[in-house]
């Protein structure tokens, strides 16, 4: 930047002036396109005044401003959207401080300006880029400030240097703001939402059929999963059939409200104790939407989702309540997957006793004649329940085609002429089918809306869910199983559309797709480890780094005390050694070397005399001791009349785990404290052995805990 | 003068007028070490980031505790590398010299980085003491004992307003200092008042990159300027040189036989003192060889400066008094300049003769005492003119330098008259209608009637009334 105070608008506007600029007008562009309109005109306006010479008359940025303000009160009354509208006064006050500023304080004022809508963006985005735009942002106005503070850089010998040390300047700012990041206070609360929200059809309460047509045809991002095996994410459970649409029960208000604490799970079956490892876990992050439905694999038993409650329906379906928020939805689930064998399938084969709960996946509406009859005909001559969903299910992979533009159907029910006439259709139809068939012979079924497996990502270990993942599918109740999944629809041999990279052959080499794969991952990470952090991730590094300095102390005292051991023990021939370096440095005058062994001696001598001064007793009164400290510092405090055995047993009540570690202690204490028995190597090595399973066992439990 | 008379004189200058010693209060700020001063950038920028704090607790989305974090991190690095840019430097310093009232003069500092880190944009900045009399609170200077009863804070308070506070120099700049490297850093310095200076200390600072912040430490490099007084406009010099009759050849007046001044030897004439033997030459010599003493008295001129203390505490006191020592220095400059020997004589309870009679070769020396010479207490002008006059040359030219004279004074200067003495009055007055006044008044007129050269010299016209 130009130090001269006489130069004005556009003339002291630097290289890095303008990169600070246009990276803050890209991120806002991207965040809201309006941007580039409050900030177009005014400049745009600017520039042609500029062009033609002519010298505007003074005060006029004044009316520029005045017009600009009303564009954004227009703005606001169109979009009801308040901070956005400030946004775009920031934005055209930006094009407006960069044509006719002058001085040094007209550089603030941009620069003021400039921050102000970097942070409506950071309000309006989660995406990876902002990181980058926020390390441009941040270079080009300390290089600004840097050159303004001191006009000596603008000169040419120092350019170049300045430049490099502003970029590690700004490497290290990161640096510092990273931990900044982690241990700033999150607040519980929200004031205010900054962001309106996109919505997605299809999993709702209720649903049309076709609804789904219009997501399956975008490629946004929906969801991340983390879980070992990939599964169908199931949202949505549609169990009444009402002609052209389906609805759950949630929407007959037939859920129960739960709510999840930190590191305690909301059970989902009653009663249910089974160890959540046994469960099949999925750590699940949503994409702000307004949708409230939640997804995980089949049959989920508990769910961990912090700071909304859980709507359970019945059928196991999820979804928040709370308000919505431009925020990513992050939680767990434990899923008890259904599993059976072949046999276990084929011999479903009993009457259907169906639950009084289950009878309402029974329901059909009337008529329906030709569809009862092909449910019939499809399932004649099969022995198994089991058997008959798997005749109707390969019916329908095999005797129909899939495709997203649906042909117009007529008047009557849309499921019979997606059987009889069409014969095309996409998932939802082909699970509308299935359930309807299944239902007229008698087996209970439902619809399950949702998302198929997602793309794989090595990099990070995730599933990336996109829209165009959607998919609905079937459950169908079979004695003895229990609600047993079965996917009806054909195979797509749709194409899918194809895009200028696409086209030009770039995208399916394999380097791009690794390229794509580990920014991808890059990109997932930073979902996952900043966008998603909360105050519960806070409290959980909290712990773990007070945890860590636990263990660091215990680690040091261990070392203290086994050193000071092996100093006791070879305390003749260390004595011996130091008295002869001593003396051979001050027999040859160097100073230095005499006062350090000096130093070093009076240490050992100091180590040797503490160690005399308690004599035999020190392994095993120590021991006893660091184990009652320890476990005074998990809230097992030693009551000062306690004898070491009274104190064991006191914490066998509490911590029966504890007890056989504890135990042995307090037996060599009283052993060599009162009986007088002498302390071998044997009884030191295993009250270190004690003493280490004691601190392993106390931070296991803690672990535990907090989880 | 001998050369050795006139080092011990220099000696004695320099030791007559210590600067006033580092007040306590000061002391303790500067000792403190690191201190930080906030910038107007930097209170902005902090304001800027708790409002985005304030915004991340509203909102919860952690993009923007990011950026906050960010402008967190900003701040704590400029803190970090401020530090390490002040702090583990060396600073030297070859600063003894004379500078004159309200003129800019340069010098270097060394500073030298030992470290293994670079240096950015240090500035250093010298914080001189001294010259603390002619500040506006001496006056309170003498409240300062019973109020130091009052307990110690306020005495400390007072002592710092006493004292005043350390002159701040106009700091010198260096972009970039690399590591284990030294760096010569040019610094301009303009000292407003007389006076002897010391370099109190050197602090080096710092606020890289975006000036959000000083982050500064103290060095403390020994240094010494005498700002001496600034001497008047020569038409103005010549016409009061003229006034008071400055000879154009020198007259060296030796008397030997008196005096404390060693002449030579020679041999015992009879009537001699028997304490002027030389015994020790005598004996070599095998006869009586006495030591020969002399008096030199080509010290025909004597300037009677009167810096009365009391004198400034009146509004246009100190600037009278001021005044009085620049018109006093301009025309010793001028006698000493015409080869008249002459001796600055400070009116003061206590006799106070300049530690030496000044030549022509010594006219830094008479300003630089001139400049360190400080405000003192007097008794009554006829009484200290009884115990000085015995001890003036008959013949001699006698010169008060006054910030003004009382009745009382101008009889006193009067009694000299007729005694063979040629005398002068300079006395200063604020403006022309002071000097107007003083023209008419009669004992003003009685001492000029007398025969005695008063001069009327004000500031403010810069000439005589």
């Amino acid at each position: 930047m130009k130090p001269d105070d006489r130069t004005e608008g556009l003339d002291r506007m630097d290289l890095w002036a303008w990169l600070a600029v246009s990276v803050t007008m890209v991120a806002m562009a991207l965040a809201e396109p309006r941007a580039l309109v409050a900030f177009g005109v005014p400049a745009l306006f600017y520039w042609a005044a500029r062009r033609a010479g002519k010298a505007l008359p003074k005060g006029v940025e004044n009316r520029v401003g005045l017009v600009c303000a009303l564009g954004c009160l227009v703005d606001y009354l169109v979009f009801r959207d308040g901070v956005l509208g400030f946004a775009l006064f920031f934005c055209s006050l930006a094009a407006i401080s960069m044509h006719t500023g002058r001085g040094r304080g007209s550089l603030r004022q941009l620069y003021l300006v400039l921050t102000l809508v970097m942070l409506v963006v950071s309000t309006r985005t989660l995406e990876l880029a902002f990181l980058l735009f926020l390390i441009l942002f941040t270079t080009a106005t300390l290089i600004c400030f840097l050159r303004e503070a001191h006009p000596e850089t603008v000169s040419a010998g120092f350019r170049r240097r300045y430049v490099g040390v502003c970029l590690a300047f700004v490497a290290a700012s990161f640096a510092v703001a990273g931990p900044l990041f982690f241990v700033l206070p999150r607040a519980p609360f929200v004031l205010f939402n900054p962001a309106n929200l996109p919505s997605v059809t299809g999993f709702g309460d209720e649903v049309s059929l076709g609804e789904m047509a219009s997501i399956k045809k975008s490629s946004k991002l929906y969801m991340r999963v983390y879980a070992k095996d990939q599964k169908k994410w199931r949202g949505q459970v549609l169990d009444h059939y009402a002609g052209r649409k389906w609805t759950s029960r949630g929407s007959r208000g037939l859920s129960r409200s739960l709510q999840a604490e930190p590191g305690r799970p909301a059970r989902l079956i009653p009663g249910d104790q089974t160890p959540l490892a046994d469960y099949f876990l999925q750590e699940i992050l949503i994409e702000p939407y307004t949708n409230r439905a939640l997804f995980s694999a089949a049959q989920p038993a508990a769910i961990e989702l912090i700071g909304y409650p859980v709507n359970h329906s019945v059928g196991d379906t999820l979804s928040r309540g709370g308000d919505t928020r431009f925020q990513k939805i992050t939680y767990r689930v434990w899923s008890k997957l259904p599993q059976a064998t072949q046999t276990q399938l084929e011999a479903t084969t009993g009457p259907l006793n169906v639950a009084h709960s289950v009878k309402d996946y029974l329901q059909l509406p009337d008529g329906l004649q030709r569809l009862r009859a092909l449910g019939g005909e499809l399932t004649r001559g099969r022995a198994s329940w089991y058997a008959k969903a798997a005749a109707i299910e390969e019916h329908l992979v095999n005797k129909y085609a899939y495709t997203l533009d649906l042909p117009e159907v007529g008047a009557g029910d849309p499921v019979e002429a997606f059987l009889f006439e069409t014969k095309r259709g996409h998932c939802e139809y082909f699970a509308s089918a299935m359930a309807l068939l299944l239902r007229s012979q008698g087996i209970p079924s439902r619809v399950v809306t949702g998302f198929s497996f997602g793309e794989y990502n090595a990099f990070g270990g995730y599933y990336n869910v996109r829209e165009k993942d959607a998919h609905a599918w079937v459950e169908a109740y079979l004695p003895g199983i229990g609600w047993w999944e079965f996917d009806p629809t054909a195979s797509s041999n749709e194409p899918e559309a194809l895009g200028f990279l696409d086209q030009l052959g770039l995208t399916q080499s394999a380097a791009w797709l690794q390229m794509k794969a580990w920014l991808d991952s890059l990109d997932a990470q930073w979902q996952r480890e900043v966008v998603s952090y909360s105050a519960d991730g806070q409290r959980e590094l909290m712990a773990r780094v007070a945890e860590f300095f636990d263990d660091l102390y215990i680690a040091a005292q261990s070392r203290f005390y086994r050193g000071r051991s092996w100093v006791h023990d070879r305390k003749a021939p260390l004595a011996a050694l130091l008295t002869a370096v001593l003396a051979v440095s001050l027999a040859g005058g160097r100073k230095r070397a005499a006062a350090a062994g000096l130093w070093l001696f009076e240490l050992i001598a100091g180590l040797i005399a503490s160690q005399s001064r308690r004599g035999t007793r020190t392994a095993r009164v120590t021991a006893f001791t660091r184990a009652a400290q320890l476990l005074a510092a998990h809230g097992l405090e030693r009551r000062p009349d306690w004898t070491p055995l009274e104190y064991a047993r006191t914490v066998e009540r509490e911590r029966p785990e504890l007890a056989p570690a504890l135990g042995a202690l307090a037996l060599l204490h009283c052993k060599v404290e009162f009986a007088g028995a002498p302390l071998g190597e044997a009884d030191r090595l295993m009250a270190e052995v004690r003493i280490k399973e004691l601190a392993a066992l106390l931070r296991g439990r803690k672990r535990e805990d907090r989880r | 003068m001998t050369g050795a008379a006139a080092g011990a004189a220099a000696r004695a200058i320099s030791e007559s007028r210590e600067p006033a010693a580092l007040s306590s209060p000061n002391r303790r700020r500067a000792e403190r070490g690191l201190r930080w001063r906030g910038t107007r950038e930097g209170i902005h920028f902090l304001i800027l980031f708790l409002c985005i704090v304030v915004a991340a607790v509203n909102s919860g989305t952690n993009l923007v505790y990011l950026f906050a974090s960010v402008m967190g991190g900003v701040y704590v690095l400029s803190f970090l590398v401020n530090a390490v840019s002040v702090v583990g430097l060396s600073v030297s310093v070859h600063l003894d010299r004379e500078a004159a009232e309200g003129e800019e003069f340069t010098w270097e500092a060394v500073v030298h980085n030992s470290s293994r880190f670079g240096r950015h944009f240090v500035e250093v900045k010298p914080r001189f003491v001294g010259a603390a009399d002619y500040e506006p609170g001496r006056r309170l200077r003498r409240l300062v004992p019973p109020l130091a009863q009052l307990g110690p804070y306020l005495a400390r308070v007072m002592s710092q307003i006493v004292t005043g506070e350390p002159r701040e120099g106009q700091p010198g700049r260096l972009l970039y200092l690399p590591p284990g490297k030294s760096a010569r850093v040019s610094i301009r310095t303009k000292l407003e008042r007389r006076g002897d200076y010391r370099l109190e200390s050197v602090d080096v600072y710092t606020s890289f990159p975006m000036r959000l912040m000083h982050l500064a430490w103290t060095y403390w490099p020994a240094g010494r300027v005498v700002v001496v007084p600034t001497l008047l406009r020569p038409f103005y010099t010549a016409a009061t040189a003229s006034e008071i009759e400055v000879p154009t050849e020198s007259l060296v007046d030796s008397h030997r036989g008196e005096g404390l001044d060693y002449h030579g030897l020679r041999e015992y004439l009879p009537g001699d003192p028997p304490r002027s033997i030389h015994w020790k030459v005598s004996a070599r010599f095998q006869r009586l060889v006495v030591r020969e003493h002399q008096q030199n008295r080509s010290a025909r001129y004597y300037l009677f400066l009167d810096l009365d203390e009391r004198k400034a505490d009146s509004r246009k006191g100190p600037e009278k008094l001021e005044q009085c020592i620049r018109i006093a220095a301009t025309v010793c400059r001028e006698l000493v300049a015409a080869s008249c020997h002459s001796q600055v004589l400070l009116l003061a309870d206590e006799f106070a003769p300049s530690p030496s009679i000044f030549t022509a070769s010594e006219l830094g020396l008479l300003l630089r005492y001139l400049g360190s010479v400080p405000y003192t207490r007097r008794g009554s002008l006829s009484g200290m003119l009884g115990r000085t006059v015995g001890l003036l040359a008959p013949d001699s030219y006698v010169i008060f330098a006054l910030p003004g004279a009382t009745d009382e004074d101008c009889a006193a200067i009067g009694s000299l008259l007729g005694k063979g003495y040629h005398v002068s009055a300079l006395l200063t007055v604020a403006d022309r209608d002071e000097a107007r006044k003083e023209r008419a008044r009669p004992a003003v007129v009685r001492l000029a009637e007398g025969g005695c050269h008063v001069l009327l010299h004000s500031r403010a016209t810069s000439a005589l009334c």
